[in-house]
């Protein structure tokens, strides 16, 4: 974003209709704030192998230093024999299976415990939460209630569920961010070509968009998960070619309001091609609904993964998502931590957005002093 | 102040020997409202000589705006329709005519803008309120001519000077909000020539502006008029008329009804609704509570015209035949036309 002051302290600098909103959003303070925080929270999430995870930062170990949180090492690397572990009395060894070595995830959290024990120049720096969102912690049980260690306890599977909130806030933010733009953009293509063609393309387009609204969206995403199983593409894609349809309606009425303008007279008048008119005269005057839309979209399609993950239909198992720990919040209504904070979660996330909604909104009013407030 | 300005005005008759630089001839045009096709321009023809300013005047609904914008295919298709006729542009006196109807999709865009210009009713929305007025204006040069951007730049910022726009290069860059009704008029004006058309259609260019911001828009349009260059001004104000027009085509009900320059127009009208438009005009030296006189009746609706003359609902001097039988448009001794059955024996 530009800096404000600087044109704001200069009053003779034209601005355009768009950097005016932009202004006047930001005066709108509870929606800027929650903005500024919804977005420094996004940005800082992608950072989370690095915050929250159970690969150190670096470790230094005789003289060398390591980025395990970057590469991955194998485990003899730091002085741990290749066993694989014990089963049943055997050791398994990996000239057991004809190999010289295997690849084995090293414990940092031991690993640290043990360069302290020993003292010297050894040394492992962990991320400040040393936990990764799939790692399940049964030595006291699952289902452990908030403490120290575990700020908001562990679920069925003694899996972190503070690490699991926020793992499943980049994902589901990135979810509703794609599928909102891949909805936007193919809503927008479809609607300005309906909207400025009209006439028979806009009767025939119509008709195809309306077979289309008609296919029922929670029957397709069942059969598709069952047919090639949900991923997060998949998912991503399945709710885009439904969420296009309500942005074609707006962005084809738009169309037909705005190219009835003597703008739009005026620019055919000077001989500008159909293209140019569509995509750089209308196509700008059009997208203020959508754009005052946006939020409330991604709200939507937030909530849409939430429902899905939790009915069963949504991300497949390890993956971290606010809807399948709901789910197991309400397998299990008694564990008080399981239930209150995937919900606080979702519900913080979603009134930040709402409130940038709302301020979007007022900040594209055309009639900032209207009487119906 | 009609009387005033005819009695001043220096009528210059155009070069009428010269071919006319655009010749519409019996242009139709309809629209399709709810399942039926209304004629709003029932064949009408007029020429537009080099170097005069052409007024077309009529009430609302007497098709004088479709007509004007048919000129250059601006027609909303549906419902509109071009249903017949020609609209012929001679790029110079002796060109080869090219019809506009006729011409595919690509040369038609090289004479919007290029050759014919248009300005329009309402300047607060004839400019894109998203884009800068200098965007808008360098636009029309960029869309005709292969020229860099600093170059389109320059040339904008000359023809916003020369329209009467101060500090246009610091113009440039503010937006359409950032100016007035008649400043906005003056970019349209400025957008329309800056590619110097032949012919400028404004329609009804001052209808939306204060009364003193009418007088100087009008001026600057003259101003701007080349020697080879022509204007046709629609309006409904005959005050407009008598001031800046050569010649005027009056049409009424999607007809032309009578044709002749301002001067004899204005001084002798003929046909029946000329005489009542001009009646009903308030004249300066008028009786204190006299009243003003009006045209009996309304403007039939485009989908009940009459039959036959296309007036005799309204007419005073309205005769039986009028009402089954259409007058032809009477060519008069000194060049004047007139559809009225009353100058059928004058014609001949």
């Amino acid at each position: 974003m530009t800096e404000p002051n600087a044109s704001e302290t200069n009053p003779a600098k034209p601005a355009s209709p768009l950097v005016l909103r932009l202004r006047r959003f930001r005066r709108l303070r509870r929606g800027y704030y929650s903005f500024l925080l919804l977005a420094a929270a996004y940005v800082l999430s992608f950072l989370l192998p690095f915050l929250m995870s159970d690969r150190a930062l670096v470790v230094r170990h005789e003289g060398t230093v390591y980025f395990p949180a970057l590469w991955s090492y194998p485990n003899q690397i730091f002085g741990y024999s290749q066993s694989l572990g014990l089963f049943e009395d055997v050791v398994y060894s990996p000239a057991t299976f004809g190999v010289d070595s295997v690849e084995t995830s090293t414990d940092y959290r031991e690993l640290k415990e043990r360069f302290e024990k020993s003292g010297g120049s050894n040394f492992v720096w962990l991320p400040p939460f040393p936990y990764s969102p799939t790692e399940q912690f049964l030595a006291e049980g699952q289902l452990r209630a908030p403490d120290r260690e575990h700020w908001m306890g562990t679920d069925d599977r003694g899996r972190d569920v503070f690490v699991r909130l926020a793992y499943g806030f980049r994902i589901s933010m990135t979810f509703a961010l794609l599928v909102t733009s891949i909805a936007y953009a193919f809503g927008t293509l479809v609607g300005s070509l309906l909207g400025y063609f009209s006439g028979w393309v806009d009767l025939v387009g119509q008709r195809f968009v309306e077979i289309w609204g008609g296919i029922p969206f929670l029957y397709t995403v069942i059969i598709i998960s069952a047919a090639v199983g949900p991923s997060f593409v998949v998912l991503v894609l399945i709710l885009a070619t439904f969420g296009w349809i309500g942005i074609s309606y707006y962005i084809r009425g738009e169309f037909y309001r705005e190219k009835a303008k003597d703008y739009v007279a005026a620019a055919i008048a000077t001989g500008e091609s159909n293209l140019t008119i569509m995509v750089r005269h209308v196509l700008p005057n059009a997208l203020t609904p959508i754009i005052a839309f946006a939020p409330f979209a991604i709200v939507a399609n937030i909530t849409t993964l939430v429902a899905l993950d939790f009915l069963g239909f949504g991300l497949p198992a390890p993956t971290p998502s606010w809807g399948e720990l709901m789910k197991q919040g309400r397998a299990n209504i008694r564990e008080w931590h399981l239930v209150v904070f995937p919900l606080l979660a979702m519900f913080t996330t979603l009134q930040l957005i709402v409130f940038i909604g709302e301020a979007v909104r007022e900040a594209f009013d055309p009639k900032v002093y209207s009487r119906m407030r | 102040m009609t009387e005033s300005a005819v009695e001043d005005q220096t009528t210059r008759l155009p070069d009428q020997s010269a071919s006319p630089t655009l010749s519409v001839r019996d242009l139709v045009v309809r629209f399709e409202i709810e399942k039926n096709w209304v004629t709003a321009v029932g064949g009408v023809s007029f020429d537009v000589f080099p170097g005069e300013v052409l007024g077309i005047v009529g009430e609302s609904g007497s098709g004088k705006s479709v007509t004007a914008m048919s000129a250059l295919r601006l027609i909303p298709q549906p419902p509109g329709e071009i249903a017949g006729g020609q609209v012929l542009y001679r790029e110079s006196s002796d060109a080869e005519p090219i019809d506009v109807l006729q011409l595919p999709y690509d040369e038609l865009r090289r004479v919007r803008g290029n050759e014919i210009a248009m300005i329009f009713q309402e300047p607060m929305t004839a400019l894109n309120p998203v884009f800068t007025v200098g965007m808008q204006v360098r636009e029309a040069v960029l869309v005709h001519e292969k020229v860099d951007r600093a170059e389109a730049n320059r040339r904008a910022a000359e023809m916003l000077t020369r329209v009467g726009i101060p500090d246009a290069e610091k113009r440039l860059s503010d937006y359409p909000h950032q100016f007035s009704g008649g400043m906005r008029q003056r970019v349209m004006i400025a957008m329309a020539l800056v590619c110097q058309p032949k012919i400028l259609v404004a329609d009804e260019p001052t209808t939306a502006l204060d009364v003193t911001t009418q007088a100087q828009i009008l001026e600057l349009m003259a101003e701007m008029q080349g020697r080879d260059e022509s204007i046709v001004l629609i309006t409904h104000d005959l005050a407009v008329v008598a001031e800046r027009c050569d010649r005027v085509v009056v049409m009424y009900g999607g007809k032309v009804q009578e044709v002749g320059t301002a001067r004899d127009l204005f001084h002798h009208p003929k046909h029946p609704y000329t005489k009542g438009l001009l009646a009903s005009l308030p004249a300066v030296g008028a009786k204190k509570g006299e009243r003003l006189h009006a045209i009996p009746g309304n403007v039939p609706s485009i989908t009940q015209l009459p039959v036959g003359c296309k007036f005799c609902t309204r007419c005073e001097e309205v005769m039986d035949r009028c009402h089954t039988e259409e007058p032809p448009l009477h060519v008069l001794d000194d060049g004047r036309e007139v559809r009225c059955h009353l100058f059928e024996d004058e014609a001949k």
